[in-house]
């Protein structure tokens, strides 16, 4: 799709914005929700989308604007990541602590996905949550579909090995 | 556990928390702010260099009359040696001995 932002007036370009934050919204949502599994999605989806507002006129087309607004999306999301380590790290804590009372399926999950690295956690939720191929995973994250095959793999082995280490049986 | 398995897993068992209503709302203030504040980042951009210019303006003005006293003073200084012609008269003892000759 091409912006024609030359001639196009600032209520045009805020218009065109708005279809694209309609249809990428539930994704980008979604993209960053898997990676962080907080309720601080809510500021990090708009953060994004304010970020990419402000560099709306500059996006030429080059890539499509899922890729585009995908790719700041992460970039919010590993700065966060990165300032909120010890957090974290205290849900990680948390579940040793409550590894014995019932916790939900969906907190387990939840907290399995929070203890693989960060980039097979992308390469995965991806894949398996959000529902890419890997070749269409490969082209947002900018790497080789090879790469993001093994990460993915290598995230799936250490997801359910902590699943079952938790009681959930591999049927 | 198989690919599918584990998509259909995930799937059934975590879900992502809906949008909080009004996320576009938010959004819109959020850049209609933001225009505001660019406009006023502007607008104080301005403020700034008026009163820098303004500043400057006062306090070359109060240099500017003093470096003329001073050149004023200088000049005078300079005008009254030289009208007085004092140096002949000072100095007339020094020429004496030619009226010897």
């Amino acid at each position: 799709m091409l912006f024609p932002s030359a001639g196009v007036t600032q209520d045009e370009l805020l218009l065109l914005f708005k279809e694209q934050y309609l249809k990428e919204k539930s994704f980008v949502r979604s993209s960053i929700y898997w990676m962080v599994n907080s309720s601080d999605v809510d500021d990090l989806v708009q953060e994004t989308f304010l970020k990419a507002w402000k560099c709306f006129k500059k996006f030429e087309a080059k890539s499509s604007f899922r890729t585009w607004v995908y790719r700041i999306a992460m970039n919010i999301t590993y700065d966060y990541l990165k300032k909120n380590k010890e957090n974290v790290e205290e849900l990680h804590e948390e579940l040793i602590v409550s590894k014995e009372l019932d916790i939900e399926l969906s907190d387990l999950i939840s907290k399995g996905l929070m203890t693989l690295p960060v980039n097979q956690r992308e390469s995965f939720s991806l894949h398996y949550q959000v529902g890419l191929t890997y070749l269409e995973a490969s082209k947002l994250l900018n790497v080789p579909e090879g790469t993001v095959k093994s990460r993915a793999n290598n995230a799936k082995v250490r997801f359910v090995k902590f699943l079952n280490e938790n009681g959930v049986k591999d049927e | 556990m198989n690919d599918e398995k584990l998509k259909s897993f995930l799937k059934e068992n975590s879900r992502v928390p809906e949008s909080p209503a009004g996320e576009w709302s938010k959004i819109l203030m959020k850049i209609e702010s933001g225009k505001q504040s660019g406009l006023f980042n502007m607008k104080k951009i301005s403020l700034g260099f008026a009163s820098f210019a303004v500043l400057s303006l006062v306090v070359l003005n109060t240099i500017k009359p003093h470096q003329t006293d001073h050149s004023t003073a200088k000049l005078k200084e300079i005008n009254t040696y030289l009208v007085a012609d004092s140096y002949f008269s000072e100095n007339e003892t020094e020429y004496s001995w030619i009226g010897e000759l």
